[in-house]
């Protein structure tokens, strides 16, 4: 016992934190992390192998035997692939036209600001427009075309919803890889003699390599994860996973069968998780640079390409804001498609039965969007600055919520918390509880990011001008964070405003939110209402936003939100 | 390799600053450098010498004024058919590709044979000293090698020139020196007209056949290294290469071929054919370090001053000498004669009338 | 580098996090309700549950609190729920979902004043639920369609299987619709519940059908609009999308088309029985079901007493309309949805 003990001393105790303090944080924060990621995740597990008390395969192979569940299966990791290729393509395409192709600052801000759009939008906008847009009476196949035969669910529109509604991700991410390329490695193959297109070929590409394999990695967990577009637009022809096990669930009130679904959407999404955090987060090349800023005029587009390029992304981003025009169009006319006389007729249906709906939503999203800015700040901080004996394995499980598809959160908070010992189903701690553990991630990764870039000197430095500890935290640490922070709170509220795949099974007669009102309405046929509650969230996230610049503004802070923080509902 | 000369006329460039607004980056610049002939663009930072090198280069369009290789105007011509040699102060190494692919780059663009291009490859790393380093990439070898391997990358293709902007600022200042007449050893043996950028004058005065001074956008004085210390066309030249002190002074007559002017007590006469120079005005006389000296005791020709400072720095001795409430800055390598003057000693202010100098261009 | 002032501020927030979240378990858990209020999910759309619950706040002066779903989506909601439940009605939708539920264990027997006065059909054996209305399934098409393709409204099941509606028919799934599960139901009774026959028949529709809508109204606008050319609906869905101008026609296939009984029920462990049984009592009578006319909600009562709206009884005046057997539609109907799924559905 005591040569165990000893071991236990050496190898455990020494590394504990002296400060009683932080070891308690610590221990509660753990305490958290099991309680609302680990437990519900391990019911999962147990549901899907677990048969009358016995381990077993035979449930996952029950579900996959079902002709329609392994087609979804396949069709998810399809679609996920092709969402994954095509939103990169286009991705890439608006960043290398942004970062090389000249762009006057108007024209800039524009392709900006619109392709932000469809990141602050509630699920199904895309959809809904699309509907709109396609269907057999839509605006634009029957109205301009006068086509009446083309048919709008399948994996085609999927395909182009989602594509449009995650690229602004891929955009985000290759923006910063190319505008990180250093422009003099270009210059120089131009004066070795290359063309444009040979130093596009040989040079800008393979340097982005690392960004496009990162930016199809989070297009394909996005689209894995996506709930609300195959909803609406796959049509039964084209099942996927998170839909089905929906299904499963509410339909056929197979909780069993929707867990083992979600086991199996897991396999995937798990993978991706892998390979982004261990094998292309190290795969950036090293760029090495000197004095940077060398303004340099000869782009790698010649004038005439690059407004070729600008004019793709214009009509691109004319095409996104036509649909959030033809989604404010839909809410204010009587019935779309059948009746364009204006009315307000919607808007006082979401002001009257849909007040509760708005009150909640606005509710969980504060309560949601401070405690997971706390929780963020302080596992940030924790796994960033103190070593302690479980701190990679803190950082890593804070992240799994956040990585996995909303649908297995919610069905692993459904199953978990439905019986004793915790019994929090139908109130609102459950909801409030899943945003927390996994939108306050993009709490602690702007935390670990800001603690990252503080100099260890600014701190000494200010330790050297006579401050003590407690004044340098103040002082300094504090405001240097801070703006970060609220850059992460805004994230979390903007996802608790719009996100659907994890709460849907969530809400109860106590609690709802804004985005289960609009699926609601979208199967309740009042697509008017539907487009009037999108518009709203629309509305409340950008107004957010600009409060929280405004914000930053003030506190002079390294720039706006973070955008490519936000992945889709 | 047949050398080229270049020729830079009436080049003019305005940049939009963010705060600034238009700033004239590069005004008025004509230079002629011929052909295997190394010209260094000196001058402080923000001075407009880069932007002239990247025009050269072919990376910036020049608003006015045109840039021949020789016989031919390239000022139209886009960078990639310029036949020139870069090298970037960061190196601008491709990090995906190893060293020898960022040599053999240029080699592949013009299409050469695979034997042929393996030769040069091999060639020219053994020119610059990295055999053996071919399949390294560029963040596995120190910043001393980086530096090679742009400038074998740079050379390899041949070019009708080298051009190179701050090559060697990211190197300590032992790998400095060295790797300075490494370039000038491969510049004169292949005999390749270059420009090169510095805001160095020891670099500058160490690697050239001749200096061209740039101040705001302006070439202010191009030659030779002597030329710049010895004959300096204005205070800013003056003040830009070496040291030099200056003296308030009144001009007291001023003939076709002289003036006399007063420094204090004393009267000098300064050989000068600039015109425009009226007794009574006033102006200032530049003298440099070396051409002042001190003596025990004041003669009747010679200013008084007392020794504010003292360093000993082997071979020479710097002094600082307060005359009537100026500061002047003394130089002598004269050890043993130094050895006789103390601090808050007075002492006598001897300037070499012959080095006194006086400039109507400023230069800035 | 770090002191105890430091550490503090990071315990400190911690401690607020864990604070504020035990404050929220505890403020949520403590039933806050007013003794006048209960709770219901609904499987009516909301602009039908709610003036009906608002009519009896005002006659009783009980609130009651809802939510909609689809009839799977509540069904499946109160069996997750079993052992707390959220709430104490289960309001409207077809009678299969009744019947599924008692099997599951989750309904508690009340059988209300007017228990006696109701058809067989109306009420449950053990009064597990009582029904409230009666609503037969229709064909919908759209006027439009029918003139492009010179047809007739479809009057047999075999004329939905003409090559002119490819593509073109819109019906809801069976894993979240009541409707589906009537209607799959109802063909089961056309082919005098052959299981072979029937579902030949339903994978032949299947190539005739664009869509499979979550819930059962949700083709009826798509029909409305041209989007699609026919569907097969309940006729409260059908004759609103009439009423709200669209331009399409209602018919009857001569074989027969099956009615579902609309049932509420009291659930198992519910907080306030006392004042679900009073909802029941009062949906279950004319007090209700005499609003039905004034919401222009298109449902055939229940009880005797009241009056069918006269365009409504016109409507249905010369239909074969046959009632399915609600028991045995409960036993089989996830034996059958599951084999729905598996076979017509891809």
């Amino acid at each position: 016992m005591p040569a165990f003990f000893n071991v236990f001393k050496k190898k455990v105790l020494t590394k504990l934190p002296k400060d009683p303090a932080i070891l308690l944080s610590i221990i509660v924060i753990w305490f958290f992390l099991l309680l609302f990621i680990l437990f519900p995740l391990s019911k999962i597990f147990i549901l899907t192998f677990e048969k009358s008390g016995h381990f077993t395969f035979s449930n996952i192979l029950e579900i996959l035997g079902k002709r329609n569940h392994l087609q979804a299966f396949w069709n998810s990791l399809l679609l996920a692939t092709l969402v994954g290729l095509s939103g990169t393509i286009l991705g890439f395409f608006f960043a290398f036209t942004s970062v090389r192709a000249n762009l006057s600052k108007g024209w800039s801000k524009f392709l900006d600001g619109t392709i932000i759009l469809p990141l602050i939008s509630p699920p199904f906008t895309t959809a809904i427009a699309m509907i709109f847009s396609f269907g057999r009476r839509g605006l634009i196949t029957y109205n301009l075309l006068g086509i009446n035969t083309f048919n709008v669910y399948g994996l085609h529109s999927v395909l182009f919803a989602e594509t449009i509604t995650f690229f602004p991700i891929a955009y985000l991410t290759l923006k910063g890889v190319l505008a990180g390329i250093d422009p003099t490695v270009e210059d120089m193959a131009f004066s070795l003699g290359s063309s444009r297109g040979r130093v596009f070929r040989t040079i800008t590409l393979p340097l982005a390599i690392p960004g496009l394999a990162n930016s199809f990695l989070l297009l394909f967990a996005a689209s894995l994860a996506d709930f609300a577009t195959p909803l609406i637009l796959a049509g039964s022809r084209f099942p996927v996973l998170p839909t089905e096990a929906f299904l499963q669930i509410t339909g056929l009130f197979d909780i069993r069968g929707g867990a083992v679904l979600s086991f199996i959407l897991l396999v995937p999404a798990f993978s991706v998780f892998v390979l982004q955090r261990y094998w292309v987060s190290r795969k950036y090349y090293v760029t090495i640079t000197g004095k940077a800023g060398a303004q340099t005029q000869i782009k790698s587009v010649t004038s005439r390409t690059g407004k070729i390029f600008l004019t793709v992304c214009i009509l691109v981003s004319v095409s996104i804001l036509y649909f959030y025009i033809l989604l404010f169009y839909a809410s204010i006319v009587k019935a779309f498609g059948a009746n364009y006389q204006i009315t307000l007729k919607h808007y006082t249906v979401v002001f009257t039965e849909g007040l509760k709906a708005i009150k909640d939503t606005l509710f969980i999203a504060t309560i949601g969007m401070l405690l997971g800015g706390v929780y963020g700040v302080v596992v940030g901080y924790l796994v960033s600055k103190k070593t302690f004996i479980s701190r990679s394995a803190m950082e890593i499980i804070s992240m799994i919520n956040y990585s996995l598809p909303g649908t297995i959160v919610g069905i692993a908070y459904l199953i978990a918390f439905n019986n004793p010992p915790i019994m929090i189903t139908g109130t609102a701690i459950i909801i409030i509880a899943c945003y927390v553990f996994r939108y306050g991630a993009t709490g602690i990764r702007t935390t670990v990011a800001i603690l990252q870039q503080i100099d260890p000197s600014i701190e000494e430095a200010s330790f050297s001008l006579g401050a003590n500890a407690t004044t340098t935290f103040k002082r300094i640490t504090i405001p240097l964070i801070l703006p970060g922070l609220f850059s992460g709170l805004g994230i979390v509220f903007i996802r608790s405003m719009t996100a659907i795949s994890a709460t849907i099974f969530l809400v109860s007669i106590n609690w709802t939110l804004i985005t289960v009102r609009i699926l609601d309405k979208m199967t309740e046929l009042e697509l008017g209402v539907a487009a009037a509650f999108s518009t709203l969230v629309v509305v409340i996230v950008f107004i957010v936003i600009i409060f929280i610049n405004l914000f930053l503004r003030l506190f002079r802070g390294p720039g706006a939100i973070d955008m490519s923080n936000i992945l889709g509902g | 390799m047949e050398a080229i000369g270049i020729h830079l006329n009436n080049i003019h460039k305005t940049f939009l600053h963010r705060v600034k607004g238009e700033v004239k980056a590069v005004n008025n610049v004509n230079l002629n450098i011929e052909h295997a002939k190394l010209v260094t663009l000196l001058g402080p930072s923000g001075c407009g010498k880069t932007t002239t090198l990247r025009m050269v280069a072919g990376f910036e369009q020049p608003d006015k004024g045109t840039i021949f290789l020789g016989e031919e105007n390239v000022t139209n011509l886009l960078a990639n058919k310029r036949n020139i040699g870069f090298v970037f102060q960061n190196y601008a190494l491709f990090p995906h590709l190893s060293i020898y692919e960022n040599v053999a780059y240029g080699l592949k663009v013009q299409g050469i044979s695979p034997q042929e291009e393996k030769k040069r490859v091999n060639e020219i790393l053994a020119m610059v000293g990295l055999t053996g380093y071919e399949a390294q990439f560029p963040h596995q070898i120190s910043g001393g090698e980086q530096q090679r391997v742009a400038l074998a990358r740079a050379i390899v293709i041949r070019p009708k020139v080298l051009l190179l902007d701050e090559p060697l600022s990211n190197l300590d200042a032992k790998l400095r020196v060295h790797t300075r007449s490494e370039i000038r050893r491969l510049q004169q043996s292949l005999n390749m007209t270059s420009i090169y950028v510095t805001h160095d004058q020891e670099e500058a005065m160490a690697i050239s056949d001749r200096i061209a001074i740039m101040n705001k956008g302006k070439i202010i004085q191009v030659g030779s290294a002597e030329e710049l210390y010895f004959q300096p066309n204005s205070e800013f030249v003056a003040k830009f290469i070496g040291r030099i002190n200056s003296l308030p002074a009144e001009v007291q007559e001023a003939d076709d071929s002289f003036i006399l002017v007063k420094i204090f007590s004393h009267t000098y006469k300064i050989s000068t054919t600039l015109d425009g120079i009226k007794p009574q005005q006033k102006m200032n006389v530049f003298i440099r370090p070396e051409f002042v000296q001190l003596s025990k005791q004041a003669e009747e020709n010679e200013l008084k001053g007392i020794i504010t400072e003292k360093v000993f720095l082997g071979e020479k001795v710097e002094f600082t000498v307060d005359v009537y409430g100026h500061t002047l800055n003394i130089t002598s390598y004269n050890a043993v004669e130094s050895a006789k003057y103390l601090l808050n000693q007075e002492v006598g202010v001897c300037l070499a009338e012959k080095e006194l100098k006086i400039f109507t261009e400023k230069g800035d | 580098m770090l002191n105890v002032k430091k550490s503090s501020v990071l315990f400190l927030m911690t401690l607020i996090f864990s604070l504020v979240l035990v404050w929220f378990v505890g403020e949520m858990n403590i039933p806050g309700q007013a003794a006048e209020e209960l709770n219901a999910y609904s499987i009516w759309p909301e602009n039908w549950a709610r003036p009906m619950f608002e009519e009896f706040e005002k006659a009783t002066g009980i609130h009651v609190n809802f939510i909609r779903f689809s009839s799977g989506e509540a069904l499946a909601r109160i069996i997750a729920e079993k052992n707390n439940p959220q709430v104490d009605v289960l309001f409207g939708g077809p009678v299969e979902t009744h019947s599924a539920g008692i099997k599951e264990g989750v309904f508690e027997p009340y059988k209300p004043p007017t228990y006696d006065v109701l058809e067989g059909r109306f009420k449950d054996a053990n009064g597990y639920w009582v029904g409230i209305a009666d609503d037969p399934l229709v064909f919908m098409s759209n006027a439009g369609f029918l003139k492009e393709k010179n047809l007739n409204p479809p009057s047999s099941w075999y004329d939905l299987l003409d090559p002119a509606y490819k593509d073109m028919i819109q019906m809801a799934d069976a894993r979240t619709s009541g409707t589906a599960v009537t209607r799959i139901f109802t063909i089961l009774q056309v082919f005098d519940r052959d299981e072979d026959k029937a579902f030949e028949y339903m994978k032949k529709l299947r190539a005739n059908v664009q869509a499979y809508t979550k819930s059962g109204g949700g083709g009826t606008i798509p029909v409305g609009l041209g989007q699609a050319g026919a569907g097969i609906f309940f006729i409260v869905d059908a004759l609103k999308t009439q009423q709200e101008g669209y331009d399409v026609v209602v018919s009857f296939p001569k074989e027969g088309i099956g009615t579902s009984t609309e049932a509420i029920a009291l659930l198992k462990g519910a907080k306030n029985p006392e004042l679900g049984k009073k909802l029941i009592d009062w949906a279950s009578s004319p007090a209700m079901q005499n609003f039905f006319a004034k919401y222009k909600i298109n449902f055939i009562p229940a009880h005797p007493d009241v009056e069918i709206e006269p365009s409504l009884a016109e409507v249905v005046k010369n239909a074969n309309i046959f009632p399915i057997d609600s028991v045995w539609a409960g036993e089989n109907r996830k034996r059958i949805v599951d084999e729905w799924v598996e076979k017509v559905l891809p």
